[in-house]
């Protein structure tokens, strides 16, 4: 799931963006360290879930923010903590236990949701033990491993398993979910992000 | 009768000991030159090698007309933007305070100045990264409160040219400070004999004889700028700075499917560009080593700075601050803090003990130790030979020796990237299975580092006479003894600062390790490369630190090596 890393130094208590259309706030400009869009990650995640959830005139208008595009992700986290920006969009939650510690940044989920990736298992059609492979998903839907998922930020399939994570990581887990992204139409939409988001 | 005999004898010896040189020019025309042919190929098919396709121009019509030629251009305005300011400073000022005049501890000054030569440049990267970081470098934050401003956004046009002017100053300072040096003094004498100022000496005798070196030295930086892998990876590629090795492995590693061609075409072009300069150097330069880096004590010509002796000092000290200090000092205090940036999350021993526990960070050290050891033997060993057929070939024909010279000099007009390159296509359809191994790394690195063990080993043969060894043969003693009994004692010293150099060389080198390491098996400069990527400063810092020791005690080996070589050649003299 993807939401936005804030610097608490730099953003006072209360100004943190609360939905998408609070990132097109011009005080955000040049303040944002994006994920590349224009390549497959999660940037291009966040780009399509926003397509088909907010429509290309919020894209338009981010691109208008002049964030600063890199793919980098680990060390954008990182240039946020040390208050480079103000912003890191979208940020995933798989990488919070890397600042979790730092005092000087925090997650929030902004409205109407967040972008997710859906990481799904499939057993092919001609498999030589296919009682076992179902044993091995029955374990992967787990409580033990869905806890795991949790406690690691990220969002378990399975509700007992999001209801006994930690309170810190329930609180993000739990927000609504905004779209993610479409495979058979990753090309065109490539193109469009390439031409939305320039040098 | 007898003199037809003789000369039917000689004739006959020619003509056997002709096989031995001429394969050794086989073999190295093979290393050096194949990659880039097979590049070239590459550049010149409509799909990578080895799928079906056709011989075609469009990869060239799409650099030209495409924005990758702006890429070059952009690289050439950067990186002589760099050397030209890196050569005023330290080319010929810092060259000509160090390597000629009384300047008050010159030894320490060359010593340490030239230091940046023997780091991983990507620590080097690292550090200024951190220093020159937007708000929260150390650079920045003591400008802020000092003088109100921000001194330096790294990442930006400025930044990369910065670290690129660094890195100059410290090349261009090694090899001019030596020809400096030895530039004979006699001359100077007569100028000032003359009735000259000593200013009108250095600039109407001095630098004009000394032209030769200084443009040798001057384009050899140029070509290292233009090449430039790291500080463009690390500082360029988020500030829009496009230049051409980041571009080429960008094609490589960050597309899908990899721009095969157009990394190919782009690493040929960058090649032909090179190569005029290099040829150049290899014409002045010839046989000269170059790396004679801070031979201590022998000073000839000693120019008595007066009453300039405190500026002059202050100004080496300022050099050394910003070429040396600040940069390792950074390196050692990240190691140490929490996290970088964020000083009130305090200082630690955490990260030391995380890295001295992780398995795959000392093993890559490890790697990098060992491959570097076998590469610098078998660098030593090929350079060696190739040295000793340029400089004491007389029965060898001419025009092997001179196309071995210049073989020899060639990887370096090759980017490490295109380098890489080229020996991955070799490797992907050579018949002996050597893709993705760490012999096939090996290879690279030797012929990466054969122009560096060459030179020194050209250039310390040519300083003994060819009468010792004869003298062997004339009592008797084969080939093979007279080289171990004769030749050996006297250039062992230059042999091991060759090896250390070739060392060095690899244990530093990142650009080709990045596309020919195995998988799972890291060397020291593609393991912290990893560790910047997935953010972890501190780390690499620690293993920066932990690097350093052993680069520090190269350079003393080399200085000490040289000054003992250049005490033993001045006894027997």
């Amino acid at each position: 799931m993807y939401g936005v890393l804030v610097n608490t130094r730099l953003v006072p208590e209360g100004e943190e963006p609360k939905t998408w259309q609070d990132v097109l706030d011009p005080k955000w400009s040049g303040q944002i360290v994006m994920d590349d869009p224009r390549a497959i990650g999660g940037g291009f995640v966040f780009f399509s879930a926003a397509l088909v959830a907010l429509g290309e005139d919020f894209l338009r208008n981010l691109a208008a923010q002049k964030p600063v595009l890199t793919r980098n992700i680990a060390d954008s986290a990182n240039r946020v903590a040390r208050g480079e920006f103000a912003l890191m969009i979208p940020f995933a939650l798989g990488l919070f236990p890397q600042v979790k510690d730092v005092p000087t940044v925090k997650v929030v989920m902004p409205e109407p949701g967040a972008p997710f990736v859906l990481q799904g298992i499939s057993i092919p059609a001609q498999v030589r033990h296919p009682n076992a492979a179902r044993l091995f998903i029955d374990y992967l839907l787990s409580d033990k491993v869905q806890a795991h998922l949790a406690a690691n930020y990220l969002r378990p399939v399975v509700d007992s398993a999001l209801d006994a994570a930690p309170p810190e990581a329930r609180d993000l887990l739990s927000a609504p979910l905004l779209g993610t992204s479409d495979p058979p139409r990753s090309e065109e939409r490539l193109a469009l992000a390439a031409e939305i988001f320039t040098d | 009768m007898a003199i037809a005999d003789i000369m039917r004898q000689s004739r006959r010896r020619t003509s056997t000991v002709l096989t031995g040189p001429v394969l050794l020019l086989v073999i190295v025309a093979v290393l050096t030159v194949s990659p880039v042919l097979l590049l070239a190929y590459g550049g010149l098919r409509d799909a990578p090698i080895g799928a079906p396709g056709n011989l075609t121009l469009d990869n060239i019509s799409r650099l030209v007309l495409s924005s990758a030629w702006l890429v070059i251009l952009e690289t050439a305005v950067i990186s002589a933007s760099a050397v030209i300011g890196g050569f005023l400073v330290g080319g010929v000022a810092l060259a000509w305070l160090v390597g000629r005049t009384n300047l008050p501890g010159a030894s320490f000054f060359e010593a340490v100045l030239t230091l940046p030569l023997y780091i991983p440049p990507i620590m080097m990267a690292v550090a200024w990264a951190m220093l020159g970081a937007p708000r929260v470098g150390l650079l920045n934050v003591v400008s802020r409160e000092t003088l109100r401003f921000e001194v330096l956004d790294v990442y930006s046009h400025t930044g990369v040219i910065w670290y690129l002017l660094v890195f100059s100053v410290a090349f261009q300072l090694s090899f001019a400070a030596s020809a400096f040096r030895t530039f004979d003094a006699s001359l100077e004498e007569a100028g000032r004999v003359s009735g000259a100022r000593p200013f009108r000496v250095l600039v109407r005798i001095v630098v004009p004889l000394l032209f030769p070196i200084l443009s040798g030295v001057f384009l050899y930086s140029l070509v290292r700028s233009f090449e430039a892998f790291e500080g463009p990876l690390l500082l360029g590629a988020q500030a829009g700075v496009d230049m051409i090795s980041v571009e080429i492995y960008d094609l490589v590693q960050n597309r899908l499917p990899p721009d095969y061609p157009m990394a190919s075409i782009m690493g040929v072009f960058s090649v032909l560009i090179v190569l005029p300069l290099t040829w150049y150097q290899w014409h002045v330069l010839g046989r000269r080593s170059f790396t004679v880096l801070g031979a201590r004590g022998y000073k000839s010509g000693s120019y008595d700075l007066g009453v300039w002796k405190i500026p002059a000092f202050l100004l080496c000290i300022l050099a050394t601050v910003l070429v040396v200090f600040l940069p390792i000092s950074q390196l050692v205090l990240g190691s140490f803090t929490r996290f970088f940036g964020v000083f009130e999350a305090g200082f630690t021993l955490d990260h030391y003990s995380s890295v001295l526990h992780n398995g795959q960070l000392l093993r890559a050290l490890r790697n990098s130790a060992v491959l570097g050891t076998i590469g610098a033997t078998l660098a030593l060993l090929l350079s060696g030979l190739v040295a000793y057929v340029i400089a004491r070939g007389r029965t060898v024909p001419r025009w092997v020796r001179i196309t071995l010279n210049f073989l020899s000099w060639l990887p370096l007009t090759v980017p490490g990237i295109v380098l890489a390159l080229g020996f991955l296509w070799l490797y992907a359809f050579a018949p002996i299975p050597l893709y993705a191994t760490r012999v096939g790394l090996v290879i690279a690195y030797v012929v990466l580092v054969l122009p560096l063990a060459a030179r020194a080993m050209v250039g310390s043969l040519s300083q003994i006479s060819a009468d010792i060894e004869e003298a062997g043969r004339v009592a008797g003693s084969g080939w093979l003894r007279t080289v171990v009994t004769i030749l050996i004692p006297l250039i062992w010293p230059s042999a091991m600062v060759a090896w250390i150099l070739a060392f060095v060389g690899i244990f530093r080198d990142l650009s080709t390790s990045v596309l020919l390491v195995p998988p799972g098996q890291p060397v020291f400069s593609t393991a912290l490369l990893e560790l910047w990527g997935v953010g972890k400063i501190e780390e690499v810092c620690v293993l920066s630190v932990l690097a350093m020791l052993p680069m520090v005690v190269a350079r003393y080996l080399v200085g000490r090596l040289q000054g003992y070589e250049m005490r033993m050649r001045s006894t027997s003299r």
